[in-house]
Parts: structure tokens; sequence; C-alpha cells
């Protein structure tokens, strides 16, 4: 009798052990954030300097802009950083989001071969690239997964007037930003991807940047889940991180960020950091 | 006669719709032996098991000392011991094993070393005590569950069958050893066998069971010579059993009509006519035609040898008679009779050797 | 190839190093991958006991349920706990998400049934007869399970190391329930993909290797175990 009631004596108390460590639940905040912030790394920054000023634990929670919406709109986070506008303004018209702000912005690039058969480099505009990529019939490797760069990558498709879906040319990898350029430079194609990750992976492939989008900036907001609609959200959370990622000490965590390994901002702040000399 | 230490009232043990044991009433005696014997199949195994409390009956119970077990089986079968038939030993030293059910018993630590060495000592495997079980032989693995079992000094002893996996050498041997036990240590036994020759030299008294009941009970003597109808007659060896009917009766012998003949037979019956006549072949001698005629046996029959066949120490004749007997007859015998299939001889056997039992026809 | 070599000497370098992270990821694994297994033990040797000693009715229809379940794809068990776990789910209350103990569940949801079948094959292999011999010595039913058990030990013992594997080299559940929170639910799978999201690849490869040292190291211990002859 007496192992048996050990054996549960020893599990409970290992389950109890387990249970304490890391953070009660009035202080644990949920963020929701995109895989971009991630994979470049900034989201650990981010999170260490806002725990570094306050007693919250920050719980990320990581996925493409589709499955941080969805989840937000469940209540299952408590803030969310995305880079959608179309999608985040729906979502705040639908009651589920506060008091969106916009705390940076990058720019998206076409990335491919060195050798460029399609002749994106110098083309006028990304849709007029876009056109070109779809008849020289060069491979094309789409996020496809609903992401901020996905939906981007549609809208210019749209613009250019093509349809690539079903194309023998046009795949769709479903993997985050980092591996989706590895993908893309193994199989010599292009792709769509934002600045930061490609600073962050262009010593890892054979990409080169041949085309920027200076038109329109890729802008990564902070939006608050609305606390009315569902009962668990740790609204007065939200809103500090929203101030802390906004406040002029946050927005510093930004710029500062790459600095040291590029030498340069990987994502510029949407204010701007007093101390600080932002880079190109 | 003492009380009975073990009483079984009313068992009926079924397995989905097969009853397979029904035995209304059994006792088990305080220093006996009680050998059940029987063919395989007839619910041996399973009445010892409910015995032992290691199997629940679909209906009656068991009296301990008089007293229903009813509840927890567990406090019985610690004062009871079982052997199977395999020696199911667990993976340690023959020490390992022997002492096995002393700690689970709660035997106090400095008993059990000293009954560890007596009866490992007893059943000759003092000097495999340190031996791992996995490399005895089936026979020093046997005595170590013997030895395992008689450690725990029972009340009562459950052997399911225990040298029927040996060899012969190693059977003989150990049934020497057991029966060496059992006579100091007088423990009641319940000893389960389908080998009608190790239930006669262990057996205090004998139970035939046959299709889940007790067809017999009673002495080796009754049982083997007198079986009580024609199926534990042929199971305990019998092996001639012919239809006759009595045509007269006096003074306890019988003259009894078989096929052409007449044979008489010392019986009990008082009446009736329709008998089955049963000879145990070691009862049937085997003379020549020319050979003077034994006087005080009773029956003589003129009979043509149709089979011989050598098993083992003996030879086994079948003879016709108009009907057919079956004797046993030493090899040597059969030589100097110079008997073989064709010959013509005569078997004689006593009247006291028949045993005549009541035969309902149809 | 000269990826996997830096990958072995950085290895190297972070153990002998002292560096915090790859201990305090290293740690997070062994706890919560031993805490889920010992779990899966006890809910699994249970389960095997049960099936293999009284044969209840329907005992096939059960046994089949967990060998299938030894084949349950660990990603959706993953979104089948989170799913329980989320606010909005029947366990919300218990805020377990994103916390070592989400992990541990997980896992042991996944190591249960592992278990428990190999387990109940281990004991269903032992002579029937023989838990009846035990019961005759005087054993009591925990008596007896536990000497069956030792009996069983080797088919047993590769049962808990299968139950092992599973939840430490668990991934996908793991990060879904888990969160990669660096200070608590960072495990070495989860790392190892979080490294290779971020471009990370020798850091990446160097915990492959940690993990599958780790992994050897605490099997080969098992096994020594396991082959030991009892005392003769």
């Amino acid at each position: 009798m007496s192992s048996r009631t050990a054996a549960l004596g020893l599990v409970v108390a290992s389950l109890a052990l387990l249970a304490s460590s890391c953070g009660g639940d009035a202080n644990e905040l949920v963020l929701g954030a995109t895989t971009s912030i991630q994979d470049t790394g900034l989201l650990d920054e981010i999170v260490r300097a806002f725990e570094g000023v306050t007693d919250y634990h920050v719980k990320p929670s990581v996925g493409g802009s589709g499955e941080v919406l969805a989840k937000a709109r469940r209540g299952e986070l408590d803030v969310i950083m995305t880079h959608s506008p179309a999608d985040e303004d729906k979502f705040i018209a639908d009651g589920e989001g506060l008091d969106k702000r916009p705390v940076m912005t990058n720019f998206f690039l076409i990335a491919g071969p060195e050798a460029d058969p399609a002749g994106v480099r110098g083309t006028a505009s990304m849709s007029e690239a876009f056109k070109r990529i779809a008849s020289g019939r060069t491979i094309f490797i789409s996020r496809g997964d609903q992401s901020g760069t996905h939906l981007r990558e549609l809208a210019t498709w749209g613009e250019a007037g093509i349809t690539p879906q079903g194309q023998p040319w046009y795949q769709e990898s479903s993997t985050g930003q980092g591996q989706n350029m590895i993908v893309a430079s193994d199989k010599g194609a292009y792709t769509l991807v934002d600045s930061s990750t490609f600073t962050v992976f262009e010593k890892r492939v054979g990409l080169r940047a041949l085309l920027r989008d200076t038109e329109k900036p890729n802008i990564y907001s902070v939006i608050r889940v609305a606390s009315d609609k569902h009962q668990n959200v740790n609204a007065t959370g939200a809103i500090a991180l929203a101030e802390f990622i906004t406040s002029p000490a946050g927005q510093c965590v930004i710029a500062d960020f790459g600095m040291e390994e590029y030498g340069k901002s990987l994502f510029e702040p949407a204010a701007r950091c007093p101390s600080a000399n932002v880079g190109g | 006669m003492s009380d009975p230490l073990l009483q079984l009232e009313e068992i009926v043990v079924e397995r989905g719709r097969r009853r397979i044991l029904e035995v209304p009433s059994l006792d088990v005696l305080p220093n006996e032996v009680l050998a059940v014997v029987g063919p395989n199949g007839a619910g041996k195994s399973t009445l010892l098991r409910v015995i032992g409390q290691l199997e629940r009956p679909s209906r009656g119970k068991v009296l301990f000392g008089g007293i229903p077990i009813s509840g927890n089986p567990l406090p019985f079968r610690r004062r009871m011991a079982f052997v199977f038939q395999e020696p199911l030993l667990l993976d340690t030293s023959v020490e390992g094993n022997v002492r096995s059910g002393l700690s689970l018993r709660g035997v106090p630590a400095n008993e059990r070393q000293r009954r560890v060495e007596e009866w490992t000592s007893r059943f000759g495997i003092a000097g495999l005590r340190r031996r791992s079980a996995r490399t005895l032989s089936g026979g020093e693995a046997q005595r170590t569950s013997l030895a395992r079992a008689m450690v725990l000094e029972p009340e009562v002893l459950l052997l399911d069958e225990p040298f029927s996996s040996l060899d012969a050498p190693t059977r003989e041997s150990l049934i020497d050893d057991l029966d060496a036990v059992l006579t100091t240590n007088r423990v009641a036994t319940v000893f389960v066998t389908h080998d009608r020759t190790e239930a006669l030299r262990l057996g205090d008294r004998i139970a035939v069971l046959m299709g889940g009941k007790v067809r017999q009970l009673g002495t080796a003597a009754e049982v083997f010579s007198s079986p009580v109808d024609s199926e534990v007659a042929a199971f305990v060896g019998v092996e001639t059993i012919l239809p006759g009917r009595i045509h007269r009766l006096s003074a306890g012998l019988a003259s009894v009509a078989v096929g052409d003949h007449t044979i008489e037979a010392a019986t009990e019956l008082q009446s009736d006519a329709d008998v089955l006549v049963c000879l145990r072949p070691e009862d049937v001698i085997v003379s020549g035609l020319a050979d003077a005629i034994p006087m005080s046996a009773r029956n003589h029959l003129r009979a043509t040898i149709t089979r011989v066949r050598p098993a083992g120490p003996y030879v086994r004749l079948e003879l016709d008679a108009g009907f057919t007997l079956v004797a046993h007859i030493t090899k040597q015998s059969l030589e100097e009779l110079a008997l073989s299939p064709g010959s013509n001889a005569v078997a004689s056997f006593k009247a006291t050797a028949v045993h005549l039992i009541p035969h309902r026809p149809g | 190839m000269d990826l996997i070599w830096d990958g072995v000497t950085e290895a190297l370098r972070l153990i002998f190093s002292g560096d915090s992270y790859v201990y305090e990821v290293t740690f997070t694994s062994l706890l919560v991958s031993g805490s889920a297994t010992l779990i899966a033990l006890v809910l699994g040797l249970s389960i095997a006991s049960f099936l293999a000693f009284r044969a209840p009715p329907g005992r096939t229809l059960a046994l089949s349920a967990f060998n299938a379940g030894m084949a349950l794809p660990p990603v959706a068990v993953g979104l089948l706990v989170s799913i329980m776990l989320w606010r909005t789910g029947p366990l919300g209350q218990l805020h377990l998400l994103y916390s070592r103990t989400a992990i541990v569940i997980a896992q042991a949801v996944i190591a249960t049934p592992v278990v428990a079948a190999l387990s109940t094959a281990a004991l269903q292999g032992l002579n029937p007869n023989l838990r009846l011999q035990v019961l005759a010595l005087g054993a009591s039913r925990w008596q007896a399970a536990l000497l069956l058990f030792r009996e069983a030990r080797i088919p047993l013992l590769a049962a808990a190391m299968a139950g092992f594997g599973a939840a430490i080299s668990e991934v996908g559940a793991t990060i879904m329930v888990g969160g990669n929170i660096k200070c608590s639910s960072l495990t070495l799978t989860s790392a190892i993909v979080l490294e290779v999201g971020q471009g990370d690849f020798e850091t990446a490869i160097a915990l492959s290797f940690i993990l599958l040292a780790v992994i050897l190291l605490l099997i080969t211990l098992f096994t020594v175990l396991q082959q030991r002859r009892p005392p003769a």
C-alpha cells in the first residue's frame, strides 16, 4: 500500500513544483506576435525590456497574423502586435480590439537569385516586377499562411492582375519568414520578404535584395484586445505593454535592435528615439 | 474420525454455460493425504483452486475449521500452500524463491533463515541455495517449489499435478522425498493427479473426479478394486469390463452368465440380474492347455491369444474367450509358456478378483 | 558538412563554458519530460495491471485504443490540450497555458498510451499461473502486482524508455502549449525550432547534439538497469 501512495505523492509533488514555477496569473500577460518579430529576435528584446521595468510575466504566443487575430478574437490574448492593416481594421471594426498604435515599420522587398532571370532589378514598381516574374515563369515561393507578408503579396498580385494560384511556377511553402527564404534560396526562386528578416538571414542564403518597396512601408501596430468583450483579458497589463512599446524607452529598444550586429536598426521605430543614431 | 479441516458444501463452478465442477460435499481430514484422480479436463485443477481460495465458485462455500470462508480470501490463503505443475519460480536465487512466501506472510526474520535451511535440506537442494532459478533442471526447480511451499508450515498443502511434467526417474525420486516429508510432517494435503499409481502411492483416501463430479471417494482398495461404475472402473485401470446376467446367487457367490461362459464372482450384491463384470488384468493368470490348473481359482476359461504387447515391466495380453479378456504377465512367463497370437491358453482368476457393478442397460 | 562540425564544437563550447541558456533549457527538458514519464508510468502501469491481470470484458477494445494511442500524432494532442487549457476552454481557470505544467500534461498524454500498451504486452507475456502462484504464497493484490512487475522488468523498462523517448523528443505539442518562454517553458526541442527560425543554425545543431547526448546517457543508464542479472 505504501509504495503506491509514495508514487502518487511523488507525482503530485512534481506537478505542484512545476505549477509554481514562473508566474502567477495576475501578472500574466499573453502577447500575440507575428513570426517575423520572433524570428528576427526582436520579441525577446521587447519582452526582456518590458519585464525589466514591470512585474508582468509576458507569455508570447507566436504565429502568422491570421492565427494571432483568430486567437485574439477568442479572448485568448491580451494584446497583439501584427502587421496586417486590412485585417487589423476589420478586427477593430468588429469591436474586438482597442487603441491601435503604430509601433515600428520596415519595408517589403523582392528577394531572388543574383542572376535575376526575370529582370526584377530596376523595375518601376512591385506590381511591375510581379508581372515580369509571372511572364518569365520563374519560380516564386509564397508564404501561403495568411500572414501579413502573404496578404501583401496577394494584394500585389491583385494589382498586377495576375492569379498565381495553381500555376506551376507558384509554390507555397507555408513556413515562417526565415524558413521561407531558405526554401527560396535552395530553389533559386523569388520571394517577398520583409527587410528585417532579410537582413538577419542574408548571410545564410544565396538571395539578393532586388527591389525595395519604398512606397508602402510595412507597419507594425500594437492593439489591445477588447476587455469589455472578453472576461479574462488582462486589460491593465495590455495597457502597460502598449504604453511601454510606444514610449521613448520602448522605441529606443526597437531603434537599438540590430545596431551592434548589423550596423543599423532592423526596424524603424514609429517615433523618434531621443538618444539614438537612427540609421537607414 | 476427527472433525474435517476443510469442507466443501454445494460447490458449483460454471464458466459461461458450462458446468465445470459440481461437488455437493467433500471433506479434507486433518493429517490425511486426499488424492484426487481423474482424466484431463475433469475439473481437478478447478477444485484445487476453489479450495485454495484462488478461484471463486459460482455457488457454494468452503469451510475452514468449521468456519465458512467469506470476504477477503487473503488470510485463508496464508494458511495454505499451493504447488503447481510448473515450478513457477521467481527470477531470483533458489534461496530467494524459498524465502518469498515467508516475507509475504510476515514470518519474523530470524525464523526465516532457520526454516529455509531446514526445508532446502529436506528436499535435497541445500547445495543449490545460491543458484539462479533460471539454471535449474526440471526436478531441481520443482523441489524448490515444494520447499517454498513447505517452508510456510501451512495447515493445508495443495498440490496440482506437481510431477506431471517431470521425466520418470526424476519423478520417482521426488515422490520418494515427498512421501518421506508427508509421513514425518503430517499436514493435510490435497494431491491432484491423473496418474493412478501416484495416487495409490501417496493417498490415504482417493477421490475420483470425472466430468466435474466426485464419482467415488474411499480408500485405495475400495476405489481400485471396487469401482462404483464402469467409467470409474475404466479410469482406475480395470481393463476387462463385460456385461452379464446373474442367474444364481447364494452366500455371497454369484454365477454370472457372460457370453457362453459362466463366471463365479464374490459379491455383496443382494439381487439384480444385469451386471458388469470387472476384472483387473493383473488378476488374470494365463497358462498353457496342458499345464496344471490352480485349484483355488474358481474360474477357468479357454481362450485364444489375440494380441501380445509389451508394456513396460510386463506384457499385456488380449485373449478371446468369446469376449475379450486382458491379462498382464511377465516376459519370462511369456517365453516359458511360448505364447503368441493364435496360441490356445487358459485364463484363470479367483472369484474374489471379480467385481460386479449393477448395470442398468439402456 | 562543416555546419555539422561547427555544431559539434559549438555544443562542446556551450557545455563547458557553463552557458546558462543551455543548462536552463536542458534542465527544463529533463524536468518536464521526467515528470511526464513518471505520470505516464503510474497511469500506464495501473492500466496495464488492470487489463492484464483482471482481464475485464472489452479488454481487446481498450487495448486497441491504447495501441492506437502509441501512434497518436503529438501535434494533434498538443492542439487538443491547448484548446482545453485556453481561457475559453474547460480548464482555462487553471491558467496553465504557456507553463511547464501544460507541457507536462501534453507529454504525459502522449507518453501514457505508449507505456500502457507496451506494459500490458509485457505483463501478458508472463505465465498466467505465475500470478496465481504469487497470490497463493500470500501476496495481497498490491504485493502481487509489484512482484510481477519485477518479473517482467525487462519489457517494462523497455516500455518506460519508450515513454520517456516519446516525451523528450516531442516538439509540436510542447510549442503549442508551452509557448517558448525563455525563463521556463523552453525545452531542448522547442529551442532547436526557435533557433532554426531565427537562423542560428550552429546553435540549433549544438542543441541537437546536446539533446542526443542527454537521451543517450539516460537510456544507457536504463538499459544497464534493465539488463542487470538479479543476485545469483
